[in-house]
């Protein structure tokens, strides 16, 4: 039977909250950072799926605006150079 | 790259799976384990710094296999597997340091100090931020994943070397929780482990190795996804 939490009297609880909200932030960030990039190339997706509906020569005018890059990935994701076909 | 929808099923499983063992584990920290008495709640440290050691141990291990994989079949998943590894591992090493030193102000009354345990963690830790650093100075892509496998291969000394230090070196005065030491140094911040301590011990291991696992595996399905957006944009560029 666990005891009642009485870790509250105990002494070094503040180094220990200190090391464990550390290791929160770590891991949570990491996790954060994960789920952050997913959301950006999911709107790289949205994007690239609306220009390739447009058609290629609609294609060609939008990219002006938003031109996608062979070597330019979503920030902080692929770093692989696609091959050329 | 897509995924069959059985492997999708699973990584959700094993997500919460991996969720409830870290809840259950806390539980067990705060109220199943008993505070040590002299090192009173600073000793509980003690789970997830050997928990987070375990994880990145095994990923830059996992970095290994995808070094000498890539090599031999220079399939482009195993450079994503030893990417993905060597990115999670290094957050989990900085967890182990980052919780060693909240532990060693109130037992050894500094921060950090230059033992040749902590030392040997450091080093191993520059190491492997140096493998990210040096694979996006690398432009050409088939250099630059041989590279990378090379290295993750080698790197991993800096990982051996952390684990037997402190079993050779008799000046050290980190405290060695299993197996022989040569240490003559007075090993401040040793304690008995109790079954609870035991057990706690080695349910926090597990639950730390499969988290590190799992996020590493939704980190390479990450790349996986950003390779298939880059071949899409080339594309498009290609047909426009």
């Amino acid at each position: 039977m666990p005891e009642p939490i009485i870790i509250l009297a105990v002494k070094y609880t503040d180094y220990m909250l200190l090391g464990y909200g550390l290791a929160a932030v770590l891991i949570g960030g990491l996790i954060a950072s994960i789920w952050w990039r997913y959301q950006l190339l999911r709107k790289d997706e949205t994007l690239l799926e609306q220009l390739e509906q447009e058609g290629p020569a609609e294609a060609h005018s939008t990219s002006e605006h938003a031109p996608p890059q062979p070597g330019q990935a979503s920030p902080g994701t692929s770093d692989r150079q696609p091959t050329t076909p | 790259m897509e995924y069959s929808s059985q492997r999708t099923a699973w990584l959700t499983i094993l997500t919460y799976v991996s969720i409830g063992l870290v809840i259950a584990s806390a539980i067990m920290i705060l109220a199943y384990a008993r505070p040590e008495q002299v090192q009173g709640n600073a000793q509980k440290l003690f789970y997830i710094h050997l928990g987070t050691f375990f994880g990145s141990f095994v990923l830059f291990g996992a970095a290994v296999f995808a070094g000498i994989q890539y090599l031999r079949t220079r399939h482009n998943r195993w450079d994503d597997l030893g990417l993905a590894s060597i990115e999670v591992g290094l957050i989990f090493s900085l967890v182990t340091i980052v919780s060693g030193a909240a532990w060693a102000r109130p037992i050894w009354n500094t921060w950090w100090t230059w033992d040749p345990r902590l030392t040997t963690v450091a080093v191993m830790w520059l190491t492997y931020a140096a493998y990210l650093m040096l694979r996006a100075g690398i432009e050409d892509p088939d250099r630059r994943r041989r590279f990378a496998a090379v290295y993750g291969i080698l790197a991993f000394s800096s990982v051996i070397f952390t684990v037997i230090i402190i079993r050779v070196r008799p000046d050290t005065i980190h405290p060695v929780a299993a197996g022989p030491t040569l240490s003559e140094t007075d090993v401040t911040g040793a304690f008995d482990m109790t079954p609870r301590i035991v057990q706690t011990l080695l349910f926090s291991i597990f639950t730390y190795v499969l988290v590190s696992i799992i996020i590493t595996w939704h980190r390479i399905r990450l790349e996986n996804r950003a390779h298939q957006v880059q071949q899409r944009k080339v594309n498009l560029l290609m047909n426009t």
